[in-house]
């Protein structure tokens, strides 16, 4: 994973947020966890670093 | 009439304040269809028999002394079991909080109480409103009334389950990724998933504070209206509550919509659909077209990234919401409500910046839209409701997983939390329901209301209910 938790497939993740998850569990969760942030990722190609990061401040107001 | 739960909120207020129907007999009729109905559908996880026909009898009382309230007075109305109300079990359909007594009522609650409905009892959900099928491991299924061997959706299953079986006549849902508007889908009912801070979510159970909405589901276009009425407006109790002015939102409905343009979205929202849905969205588009609408193919620029921007946004509001849940009692919440949960607490702070900084990119696009088109149509749910126990669904020869179909067609409109209406549009060769959904411009529900009611006025699909 790029990101800051730095999750690997192979070391189970008891120091993020002190979840406790056990190996059948993040069997489950792995998957899931790489395939959502690979598509983050996608986003890469809308996004640019001219794009308003107070967009943060406004959370879906409208 | 033998059947008073047949009645509409509108048809059955008439009567009401003409003093020539009882609010008694018309919440007693509501009890026994429940007490008839509900072996069998599951909607209600607290039925309130006692307080219900004090209440009506408190109703007809004022009535009868010349104290009409208004439109909502005397009617039964449920409540999705995360509403705060005083004194009364509050689940959110879960084991955590099955003694959760609240010691005060929801904004909404004390909104409609004050507009004389008469709260009928608490309804079935997904656990924790985090999940579309409303396949509940600790209260059991909701079941659809159109065929009970299938789901209602969610997660507000319970609350389209007894509007569409008659067991109240109107109820409020919530919606964070489509949970008002996928059950009243596949249950053939109207539901109204109102613009982000038009309706107070003060004493609502959160599950993802950016997106979370609530509204009314009803059978009639006419009477969600009247429900909106009476929940819309400014909260101070809620930080997100809007101040923007109110209207009166049933004076509109019976407008001309001729000259209007509807944008229809062809890429996405029809790219894993099944092929009668579709056939019915064309006749829908035909309606449209014979009441003087102009209906046209719209391009919504990167909508194939909302279930990114949205799941993302999502899981990790919930996750946060529920990290005491997540870390000490996870063996207490189902399977497939614990994995999402997980799943957010371990998304990473750079993904959620980075999903709201795309979101807010999607919302100038679809801002934009709005420039051409007065409304947008597209399909509620892309295929009728499965069956209770299947995973996946064929769609045109191809299995796709039920939990991101069903809401892969109602996500994009809580990312920008526009207004979004669902009503049946027709069924499937199985005799399940089918929607379409239209958006509008922010706060521009009584528009919403408009073209529906002109819609639903030469449609076929109003007021029925099913056999059970």
């Amino acid at each position: 994973m790029p990101h800051d938790n730095e999750l690997k497939s192979d070391r189970l993740p008891e120091y993020v947020s002190k979840l406790s998850i056990d190996a059948e569990q993040w069997a489950i969760l792995e998957p899931l966890v790489r395939s959502a942030s690979n598509s983050v990722i996608m986003l890469d190609q809308v996004l640019t670093v001219e794009t308003e990061s107070s967009a943060i401040f406004v959370l879906g107001k409208v | 009439m033998d059947n008073l739960y047949e009645l509409s909120i509108s048809e059955a207020s008439s009567l009401l304040k003409k003093k020539e129907l009882s609010p008694v007999d018309l919440v007693a009729s509501h009890l026994l269809r429940i007490n008839e109905t509900d072996n069998r559908l599951n909607s209600f996880i607290t039925v309130l028999s006692d307080k219900s026909q004090k209440d009506a009898l408190q109703a007809e009382k004022e009535i009868l002394s010349g104290q009409w309230k208004g439109n909502l007075h005397g009617i039964p109305i449920g409540l999705k079991d995360l509403y705060y109300t005083k004194g009364i079990p509050t689940t959110v359909g879960s084991k955590i909080y099955k003694d959760f007594i609240p010691d005060f009522n929801a904004t909404v609650v004390d909104k409609l109480t004050e507009a004389g409905a008469v709260i009928i009892g608490k309804l079935q959900m997904h656990e924790f409103a985090l999940g579309t099928t409303s396949h509940n491991p600790h209260y059991g299924p909701a079941k659809n009334p159109w065929n009970t061997e299938c789901v209602t959706g969610g997660s507000s299953g319970g609350s389209a389950s007894a509007v569409s079986g008659g067991q109240c006549m109107g109820a409020l849902g919530s919606d964070t990724g489509g949970s008002i508007r996928i059950p009243s889908a596949l249950c053939g009912i109207v539901g109204m998933k109102p613009t982000f801070g038009r309706v107070s979510r003060y004493g609502v159970f959160p599950l993802s504070s950016s997106l979370d909405t609530v509204g009314p589901m009803t059978r009639t276009v006419k009477d969600n209206a009247i429900m909106l009425n009476a929940i819309a407006g400014h909260d101070i109790n809620d930080s997100f509550s809007a101040k923007h002015s109110l209207s009166d939102y049933t004076s509109d409905i019976e407008k001309d919509i001729s000259g209007i343009k509807i944008g229809n979205p062809q890429t996405y929202f029809y790219d894993v659909i099944d092929k009668e849905v579709v056939c019915l969205m064309e006749k829908a588009s035909e309606h449209f077209t014979d009441l003087g609408a102009k209906v046209e193919p719209a391009e919504v620029p990167i909508l194939e990234h909302t279930l990114a921007i949205s799941g993302t946004i999502l899981l990790t509001e919930a996750a946060e919401i529920h990290s005491e849940n997540i870390r000490t009692k996870a063996e207490l919440i189902g399977n497939d409500v614990k994995s999402r949960l997980q799943q957010g607490a371990l998304t990473s702070g750079v993904d959620y910046v980075k999903s709201q900084r795309a979101r807010t990119i999607y919302n100038q696009k679809i801002d934009d839209l709005f420039k051409t088109y007065d409304i947008l149509v597209s399909p509620t749910v892309a295929t009728g409701a499965p069956l209770l126990d299947d995973t996946s669904v064929d769609i045109n020869g191809v299995q796709e997983l039920i939990a991101p179909l069903m809401a892969r067609l109602t996500r994009p409109q809580n990312i920008t939390g526009l207004p979004t209406i669902s009503l049946p549009i027709g069924f499937t060769s199985k005799g399940l329901p089918v929607a379409m959904q239209l958006t509008a411009p922010p706060f521009q529900e009584a528009r919403l209301y408009n073209i529906a009611n002109q819609y639903e006025k030469v449609s076929t699909f109003k007021n029925i209910i099913p056999s059970i």
